[in-house]
C-alpha cells in the first residue's frame, strides 16, 4: 500500500480530495523496510495481498465504520473500493442497500471472472473482466496479468462482496465492534490465537504462501 | 491457500525474535530511511499520531523492551499501555482534530492501520 497503491497519482487524487487519510502504527518498534518481500508480493499477488497487519477503514467521524478492508490492494483495485465507498457516502440512509447493490455487482464479476479464467487468450491480454486492471508497476517492473491474477481477483472480489454483505442489515457498523473482531476474531490470523469472541469472523482473501513467508510485514 | 502453521510460527520468531528486525540495509541505514522513491509519495496524510518522529522512534524503543516474545496484538496493548498510560488507546487523541476536520468537511475518514511507521520510512 505504502510503496504501490498510496504513491498512485489517481488513487492519491481521490483519497486526498474525498477523504481525511489518517494513519496509525499498531507495531510500534517494529523494523520493516525489506524490498526484496515488497518486490516479491507485487510479482506473485500483484491485484491483492491478503494480510491482517494492515486495514483500511472508511469511518464517519462518530467512528462509525461504513466499509473496511484487510490486506493490500493494487491501484485500480483500490480504485473500486473507494468508489464503492463513495456511492456509500452519497446515500447515508440507505447504506444497506447500496452494500446489497455493490455486493450484487461483484458477484457478478466473479461470474465473469470464471469465464475468463477458462480463456488463456483473454488473461493474456487482459480483455474482459480484467481490463480494469492493467496498469501498474512497482520501481521498475511492469505487471502482465496471468492466471494468477484471475485467482487473486476472484478471491479479493470475494472478500469485499463478503463485507459488504456483512453491513447489508445494519449499514454501518461501531468501529470499537469491527476492529475487536479483526484483532480478535480471526481464526485464519498469523497473530496469535487470543480470540475470545463468539460470533463468526469474516474470512480474507487467501493467497499462495511464500517459501519462506515473511509475514509481521505491511506493504 | 491458508497461512501454513509453520508460517505462523516464522511470524511468531521474527516479530518476536527481539526488535528493531535487521532487514535489508538498502532502505534503512543505521535507524535512518534511505532514499526510496516511491515511498508514500502521493497521500497527504492529515494526522499521524507521530508528530516528531524521532522522538517517537525512541520512546517506542524502550516501550517495546519486555515485549519481545509477544505476538503484534499482544504488543500493541502492552505497548500502547506504555505510551499513552492514561488513554484508553492512544489511536484515539491522535485521530481527534481529523475527526474535527471530517465532521467539517463531511467527509469520511481513511483510516489505515498498519505496522510500520509511514514517516520514518520503515526505519
Amino acid at each position: 500500500m505504502r510503496t504501490v497503491t498510496f504513491s498512485n497519482d489517481k488513487v492519491a487524487e481521490q483519497v486526498n480530495s474525498k477523504f481525511i487519510p489518517v494513519w496509525y502504527n499498531r507495531g510500534q518498534g517494529f523494523h520493516n523496510c525489506e524490498k526484496s518481500t515488497e518486490k516479491w508480493i507485487f510479482t506473485s499477488n500483484t491485484e491483492c495481498y491478503p494480510t491482517k497487519n494492515i486495514c483500511t477503514f472508511f469511518m464517519t467521524p462518530d467512528l462509525e465504520v461504513v466499509y473496511y478492508v484487510s490486506g493490500y490492494y493494487a491501484p485500480d483495485v483500490f480504485l473500486d473500493i473507494l468508489a464503492g465507498v463513495q456511492k456509500l457516502q452519497a446515500a447515508p440512509k440507505s447504506m444497506g442497500r447500496v452494500h446489497k447493490e455493490i455486493s450484487a455487482e461483484l458477484t457478478k464479476r466473479l461470474e465473469d471472472l470464471k469465464t475468463v479464467g477458462k480463456n488463456p487468450k483473454a488473461v493474456a491480454t487482459g480483455t474482459g473482466p480484467l481490463a480494469p486492471y492493467g496498469v501498474c508497476s512497482y520501481e521498475t517492473i511492469e505487471h502482465k496479468h496471468s492466471i494468477q491474477c484471475v485467482h487473486i481477483l476472484n478471491e479479493a472480489f470475494r472478500y469485499r462482496k463478503e463485507v459488504h454483505d456483512s453491513l447489508v442489515d445494519h449499514g454501518t457498523v461501531p468501529f470499537d465492534t469491527v476492529q475487536h473482531k479483526y484483532k480478535f476474531g480471526n481464526s485464519f490470523s498469523e497473530e496469535a490465537p487470543v480470540s475470545t469472541v463468539a460470533d463468526a469472523p469474516l474470512s480474507k482473501p487467501q493467497a499462495p504462501v511464500k517459501a519462506s513467508v515473511r509475514t509481521g510485514k505491511s506493504k | 491457500m491458508r497461512f501454513t502453521l509453520s508460517a505462523l510460527l516464522l511470524a511468531g520468531g521474527l516479530l518476536g525474535s527481539g526488535l528493531p528486525l535487521q532487514a535489508d540495509e538498502s532502505c534503512c541505514d543505521q535507524g535512518k530511511a534511505k532514499s526510496w522513491k516511491l515511498y508514500n509519495s502521493g497521500i497527504k496524510w492529515r494526522a499521524a499520531l507521530s508528530k516528531d518522529p524521532a522522538r517517537w522512534a525512541t520512546l517506542a524503543a524502550d516501550a517495546v523492551k519486555g515485549t519481545e516474545n509477544m505476538s503484534i496484538l499482544e504488543r500493541e496493548v502492552a505497548i500502547n499501555a506504555k505510551l499513552h498510560p492514561s488513554k484508553e488507546s492512544g489511536w484515539r487523541e491522535g485521530i481527534a482534530p481529523a475527526l474535527e476536520t471530517a465532521k467539517k468537511e463531511g467527509k469520511l475518514l481513511l483510516f489505515f492501520q498498519l505496522v510500520g511507521d509511514l514517516d520514518l520510512e520503515g526505519c
